[in-house]
């Protein structure tokens, strides 16, 4: 009777082999809201496309047409020079913007500290992206991704200190107007993002300004513990409960989300 | 299965998350009155029969659930790419790559393997029905 579980098991992870990692459904659940979200930006007029790690656009007569995500121990992005086989990311630019932008899969940002945090996916301007691949073997982007999305593919409700461990990570990549003296080895001038172009990545000056300005979400395909919520207002933290495959909100995550894109990112 | 050693945990309503959600909307600064906060995680264990219709609920949902997201993903990606122009004259790779600690392709998946594990889960809800039965039938003989 096991083994007949078992069996039937290795039947399914045999072909879907990206399972057989503890981590896989995880990989999934993420990969899943990021295709999510890049097909509600292309209904929502923005052009799509897929960045392979050494920078290049993969076209549909491509030999090699997979998207390519991060397993393993996060990292930051990797360098052009050290090939086409590393993270793939979503490339986007809105309706009648020039502005470019690229959305990541589990790459690591450096935070005031110096302690670097992962966020399952982080969308950033490209010129961000575009410096850090020009170096030979990449780097850590410095500051707060404008959209940092936490994902939580597991059954338990939310917890309190899920809810602070993602606020305390935000807290350390968000460099502010007044920590420019304290930063002067990371960059100079400071901008909220590094590698980054002032003005269109400018510190903020209050750490309330910089909450507005991005947008950080905590998804979970279950819901939050009672008594969760508390420091979500106050710390623009958007907490998104239940979210699993073609649920209700599934679809209000995406449109408030793709809404906020294109209304502050064109 | 963390969540059946929790037990039926008392969540966050609809109402209070929508609440929420509007007050993000609307860049609303908002320091919480509520007296239901930072509160222990009220929880109420589930009894053993419980805990094994919970644990093949959970198996078969999902991983039926993972399945069709990465059947999802796999086609938003090629819809993204584009059709196929190139003249097949040589095996491409399509799908989705995940790479390991050492920065090398772990596994992968495209729309046929998936659909291939898809397929298989019939025979796991079999199993799982009958191994969920007879453990009950167990747990009422003792």
């Amino acid at each position: 009777m096991i083994s007949a579980v078992s069996s039937a098991l290795n039947t399914i992870v045999g072909n879907a082999t990206v399972l057989q990692n503890a981590n896989g459904a995880g990989r999934v659940y993420e990969l899943y809201l990021m295709t999510k979200i890049a097909d509600s930006l292309r209904s929502a007029g923005a052009d799509v496309w897929i960045r392979r790690s050494d920078g290049t656009k993969v076209h549909p007569g491509d030999v090699d047409r997979q998207f390519v995500q991060r397993g393993g121990s996060p990292s930051g992005l990797p360098g052009s020079a050290q090939g086409a086989n590393g993270m793939s990311a979503f490339a986007f630019q809105l309706q009648n913007s020039q502005r470019e932008w690229e959305m990541w899969n589990g790459v690591q940002f450096s935070g005031r500290s110096g302690a670097k945090h992962e966020f399952d996916i982080a969308i950033v301007p490209s010129h961000t992206a575009s410096t850090l691949r020009a170096r030979n073997a990449g780097g850590v982007p410095f500051g707060r991704p404008v959209v940092a999305i936490e994902c939580k593919d597991v059954s338990a409700a939310g917890t309190l200190d899920e809810m602070r461990a993602f606020i305390a990570r935000l807290y350390d990549v968000t460099a502010l107007d007044g920590h420019a003296p304290f930063l002067t080895s990371v960059c100079s001038p400071l901008t909220s993002i590094h590698p980054g172009r002032l003005p269109l990545d400018g510190p903020h000056r209050t750490y309330r300004n910089s909450n507005i300005a991005s947008r950080s979400v905590l998804v979970r395909r279950a819901g939050f513990s009672s008594g969760t919520l508390a420091m979500t207002g106050y710390y623009s933290i958007d907490p998104r409960g239940n979210v699993v495959l073609g649920s209700s909100q599934e679809a209000n995550l995406l449109s408030d989300l793709t809404a906020w894109i294109v209304k502050n990112l064109a | 299965m963390v969540s059946i050693e929790l037990g039926d945990q008392q969540v966050e309503t609809e109402n209070a998350l929508s609440s929420a959600h509007e007050r993000i909307r609307l860049n609303e600064e908002v320091r919480s009155e509520s007296e239901n906060q930072a509160s222990k995680e009220r929880s109420t264990p589930w009894t053993g029969d419980e805990q094994v219709a919970l644990a093949a609920d959970i198996v078969m949902t999902r991983l039926k659930e993972t399945l069709l997201m990465a059947e999802f993903s796999i086609e938003s990606v090629s819809r993204l790419i584009g059709a196929e122009t190139r003249e097949v004259t040589t095996p491409s790779n399509e799908g989705v790559a995940v790479l390991g600690d050492d920065g090398e392709v772990e596994a992968s998946m495209d729309e046929q393997a998936v659909r291939k594990a898809l397929e298989g889960m019939d025979q796991l809800r079999l199993a799982i029905e009958e191994w969920k039965s007879v453990t009950l039938r167990g747990s009422e003989n003792t």
